[in-house]
């Protein structure tokens, strides 16, 4: 295996730009300048990004941003090496801080897209990991990250889309582009959807 | 029933309703019959349009003059009816081997066109597209792809944008303003084998007949972030 000296913003990196989550030893600390350098490249991306958002994008948060790729990057490490008990886990992955708002879920997002699927795995080696629940918890707060995936629908609270036109925007583009036909269930998701259709449902959505 | 009387010297006049192939025609010594016109052709403007016609009704064996009450005659027997396209052939005229004038030149025209086409290119202004364009949702630009043309933006795809601006239809790489088509409209391939041979090329056409050539491999998909940068 590789040796690196930043392994949390190595395997981000990597994340980021060829999505795939590489590990390169079973360190569960982050030093402060790692954080650092992390963060303005979490900006990087997000400001890459944005120029694909509808409107106008919110402010990068980097403290939700941070949060969220350590959540990630903790995940995976636990995917792997598991052996910390439940009183450790809660440390280890802390709710988020701050507000949730549209800059807080945006910029969460950058990371936490990839959450879904290191669960997806956990469940898949053992379904009563105690770490799933913990992780599942994070994602009924930043439930943009978790459209398309198995997640109980009733735990999400859609209002906090209506805040934000571009969050409610690339929301709804991401419910049409996965076809996460159980979202669809919220009316006010329906209605959005039904706005943006139009004359052309049958074309973009034939199975809605 | 309807029946129509001609003489045969008038044959040539039928030449308009030929086509109406449920049409049966029997030919007398010199005048020709026609019968099995339904109730809308009997009417219509082809009919009226024939002159030095008769056209009877039938009615118990009897041949009354359309629109008049006392008949006038009675069918003749022993008419052999025949299908009109058997009975009216067409000849094509002889090739002219004397024919000279083969450095004559056509213009290519386009003219307004009663034909309906799906219209597969929107030409719309920078502002315009921008009011759209910027909160548009991501899933109605994926299938559209777009060139920038002065201060204009040229779209192409289907479904398009509901934007204002000027639609085209598609033929042979050439985008037709929709409502016309061009007049020679026949010659399409040959016209694009000499505007565009090797096919790398869409061809606008304006309908004033002038046209722009407009390089594929200048088309790009449409999203909000190409549209940013190339504004920006």
């Amino acid at each position: 295996m590789n040796t690196t000296k930043t392994p949390f913003l190595d395997t981000i990196y990597h994340l980021r730009t060829i999505e795939q989550v590489i590990l390169y030893d079973k360190v569960i600390t982050v030093s402060r300048e790692e954080e650092t350098d992390a963060i303005s490249f979490l900006e990087t991306e997000y400001e890459r990004e944005i120029l694909d958002y509808p409107g106008m994008a919110p402010e990068f948060n980097s403290e939700a941003a941070l949060w969220a790729s350590k959540t990630v990057y903790l995940a995976a490490q636990l995917l792997l090496y598991r052996e910390h008990n439940i009183k450790d886990l809660v440390v280890l992955l802390p709710d988020y801080k701050g507000e949730i708002n549209a800059s807080a879920i945006l910029s969460a997002d950058i990371c936490l897209r990839f959450l879904p699927q290191i669960i997806m795995e956990m469940k898949r080696i053992d379904p009563d990991n105690l770490v799933i629940p913990i992780l599942e918890k994070h994602l009924f707060q930043f439930h943009y990250s978790a459209v398309g995936f198995e997640i109980d629908i009733e735990k999400i609270d859609f209002e906090i889309l209506a805040a934000n036109d571009c969050l409610q925007q690339l929301y709804i583009d991401r419910i049409v582009q996965r076809k996460a036909i159980k979202f669809t269930e919220s009316d006010f998701i329906k209605k959005q959807l039904e706005i943006g259709f139009g004359d052309y449902r049958k074309i973009f959505w034939a199975q809605l | 029933m309807y029946f129509l009387e001609i003489k045969k010297e008038h044959k040539d006049f039928f030449g308009s309703i030929r086509h109406w192939d449920n049409l049966k025609v029997a030919f007398e010594t010199d005048t020709i019959w026609i019968k099995d016109f339904s109730l809308e052709q009997i009417d219509a403007a082809e009919i009226q349009q024939i002159p030095y016609k008769t056209i009877y009704e039938l009615k118990d064996n009897l041949l009354f003059e359309k629109g008049k009450l006392l008949p006038s005659r009675k069918l003749p027997s022993g008419l052999l009816w025949t299908p009109i396209l058997c009975a009216l052939p067409v000849s094509l005229p002889k090739f002219n081997h004397n024919f000279f004038g083969v450095d004559q030149k056509l213009k290519i025209l386009l003219k307004h066109s009663e034909d309906i086409k799906e219209a597969i290119a929107l030409l719309v202004d920078y502002e315009e597209l921008k009011l759209y364009i910027e909160s548009a949702p991501k899933y109605r630009l994926e299938p559209l792809q777009w060139v920038v043309i002065d201060k204009s933006a040229l779209i192409i795809g289907s479904p398009l944008l509901p934007i204002k601006g000027t639609t085209y239809w598609i033929d042979n790489n050439f985008l037709i303003p929709t409502g016309y088509n061009f007049e020679w409209f026949a010659l399409v391939k040959i016209l694009q084998g000499k505007l565009n041979p090797s096919e790398e090329n869409i061809i606008l056409w304006n309908t004033d007949n002038s046209y722009s050539i407009i390089s594929k491999t200048h088309i790009k998909q449409l999203s909000i972030s190409s549209f940013r940068l190339t504004f920006s």
